[in-house]
């Protein structure tokens, strides 16, 4: 990853985290967003198949979900602004709530899954939950590595690598965060309400 | 050149180029039976033109691939190969196991399944082979006083290459099954590890003929590489269309497969905004012409071309017709023959002390190829529309529609002689350089 001293030209090349992380999103954007279009085309197509199905699933649980990752992106950015502002404690809890809400989306999430299976409506159901799951599963694995990229950030911050004046690795493990959040704020209404 | 030990990769490029040429003429063969011009059937079947002109392919370039690194990994980890006569060893059995498959194709020695013809014993030679290969490399790199990214990702390419090789070994009783896991071997390659292969040489060559900063070139390909790389892995679902695996491989082989051409897209334009950041002074220019054309037409060939056909809607239509021939030769040709070409274009002169590569052979050589293949490919496209159209809407049967096309084989016949030619340029020009001498070592 480059230094700060580039990040300070304010260049077009370096935006928060630096460019190599907003390709990343960009691409992740791409695939998710002609994912949900296919989704969107199929649902009109097989109309009363998707409907039936989609009602089956929790609209509650998903927003309950939903409320949880942005609470973790706000613990993120509250982390960020704690770590630019020189105070090291605070921005290690901080980064710490992100975590535990983090893993507590996964923990719905695994809760939702387990009920899906034993209702029976699992993977090769009907096109509906193939869609819920590849989809879902796809974003289950991104808040993963999330996690892990969170994790190692957290480990190194504590020692005291990152500082005010070193801070690009956990601005991009960051956006990687914010875009999970993004990700799900996409998935929430397309899978679980438009009809 | 700098370590003695590099000469071996000359060994394994003349075998590329003997190959090559090989190849050739099993596709001249083809393309004469397609014209409905097939005397030698009784000897060699379109079958076995077939699997020879396919396997011959992939050897010629696995070939190509280690040559590449025995040249590439020396230079980048700063140490001579652990043991020249054991790469001369790997060499041989190498080049005899090849023969005798071709061979052996001939004479109905073989498994029958497309790309994986390699009659089962011989399987197992080629993994010993590529396990001392592998060893050869991996030694050296991790002897060596460097670990270059690029050294790495070639390293890494051509150990999961080897790897990917084993679930072709499998035994399936059930059609669907067998060929499931047999696109893991063809497809996980050519759309998956290969391109480590691919990036790792390209990234070698960039950093050699450019003289940009290797931090800069190594940073920025490894992420376009490994966005192809991710792409590929879930595109393999594109093979997944209606031959038995279940549906939702539609989905996911539509949508990673649409995400490819863009990996592609950002791999020549990241070739190309090195060269234009580029001092421009390397006197080898013909090298930076292969390396950047490989960059381009591997955009076009494989990235455009592939998704004309990669969506499930228009390849229920497509699937398995002269469409995958077209996309197949400019894929190919582009992404893999091209930067084997341009390693070789590269290492020859440094090897020999021989500086051929202003004479207008190696210009002819690179314009005629490219241009005859493009023709080959458009002639393809266009026997394709029409086999599609007349077998599949019009309700033909096989041999009736091929009889209908017959006259773009000879459009294809001519791309191809000019093809042929910048191929034979090619080789003479390679053959002139003579074989590879201490005298042309550099100190430092």
């Amino acid at each position: 990853m480059t230094g700060p001293d580039l990040r300070e030209e304010k260049s077009f090349l370096y935006p928060p985290g630096g460019i190599l992380i907003w390709i990343i999103v960009l691409v992740e954007l791409l695939t998710f967003g002609i994912a949900l279009i296919v989704f969107r085309v199929n649902f009109h197509q097989h109309y009363d198949v998707f409907l039936s199905s989609q009602n089956m699933l929790s609209k509650n649980v998903g927003l309950f979900n939903t409320i949880i990752l942005i609470t973790s992106g706000y613990f993120m950015a509250t982390a960020m602004i704690n770590i630019k502002r020189a105070k090291q404690k605070n921005a290690v809890r901080w980064l710490l709530f992100t975590i535990l809400t983090g893993v507590l989306f996964l923990i719905v999430k695994t809760w939702e899954y387990s009920i899906k299976i034993t209702e029976g409506h699992g993977f090769g159901f009907d096109s509906f939950f193939d869609f819920y799951w590849m989809l879902t599963l796809f974003h289950f694995i991104h808040v993963l590595v999330g996690l892990l990229i969170l994790t190692v950030l957290l480990y190194k911050l504590q020692k005291g690598h990152y500082h005010s004046g070193n801070y690009l690795d956990v601005e991009s493990g960051g956006v990687f965060w914010h875009m999970c959040d993004l990700i799900w704020i996409l998935l929430f209404p397309v899978l679980y309400l438009l009809h | 050149m700098k370590y003695k030990s590099q000469k071996v990769a000359y060994m394994f490029f003349a075998l590329s180029i003997v190959l090559l040429l090989l190849q050739i003429v099993y596709g001249f063969i083809m393309g004469f039976a397609h014209a409905g011009f097939d005397g030698l059937h009784d000897f060699i079947p379109f079958n076995t033109a077939t699997a020879t002109h396919k396997n011959l392919l992939v050897v010629w370039l696995l070939s190509g691939f280690m040559g590449a690194a025995y040249y590439i990994i020396p230079e980048e980890s700063q140490r001579e190969l652990v043991s020249v006569p054991l790469a001369k060893l790997q060499f041989w059995s190498l080049a005899a196991v090849g023969v005798t498959a071709v061979i052996g194709f001939h004479f109905n020695w073989w498994e029958g399944r497309k790309f994986l013809e390699i009659p089962r014993p011989l399987d197992y030679l080629v993994v010993v082979n590529v396990l001392l290969f592998l060893g050869i490399i991996l030694v050296t790199l991790f002897k060596g006083k460097e670990k270059t990214t690029t050294a790495m990702v070639l390293a890494m390419g051509l150990f999961f290459a080897a790897l990917l090789y084993l679930p072709g070994m499998v035994w399936f009783d059930n059609q669907s099954v067998d060929s499931f896991f047999r696109w893991w071997v063809v497809h996980l390659w050519v759309e998956g590890v290969w391109e480590l292969i691919m990036g790792g040489i390209l990234a070698f060559l960039l950093i050699k003929l450019t003289g940009v900063d290797r931090e800069l070139i190594e940073k920025w390909l490894y992420v376009i590489v490994g966005l192809t790389f991710l792409s590929g892995i879930l595109g393999t679902g594109h093979h997944y269309y209606y031959i038995g695996a279940p549906k939702y491989w539609l989905m996911v082989g539509g949508i990673f497969s649409a995400l490819e051409p863009l990996a592609f897209l950002g791999m020549a334009l990241f070739a190309l905004a090195m060269y234009r950041k580029g001092e421009k002074n390397h006197p080898n220019k013909i090298a930076l012409y292969w390396t950047l054309g490989s960059a381009i037409v591997s955009f076009a060939g494989a990235g455009l071309l592939g998704i004309a056909h990669t969506i499930p809607s228009v390849n229920i239509w497509t699937h398995g017709t002269l469409i995958t021939a077209m996309h197949g030769h400019l894929a190919f040709w582009g992404a893999y023959a091209m930067i084997v070409i341009a390693i070789i274009t590269y290492a020859m002169p440094l090897m020999t002390g021989r500086k051929l590569y202003d004479r207008p052979a190696a210009h002819y050589a690179f314009w005629l190829s490219n241009i005859g293949m493009i023709g080959m490919t458009t002639a393809f496209a266009a026997a394709g529309v029409a086999q599609v159209y007349l077998e599949r809407k019009v309700g033909m049967s096989f041999m009736d529609a091929q009889k209908a096309i017959e006259v773009h084989f000879w459009i294809l016949i001519g791309a191809a002689t000019l093809f042929t030619i910048g191929i034979i340029y090619y080789a003479v020009n390679f053959f002139q350089h003579g074989l590879p001498t201490d005298e042309a070592l550099v100190k430092e």
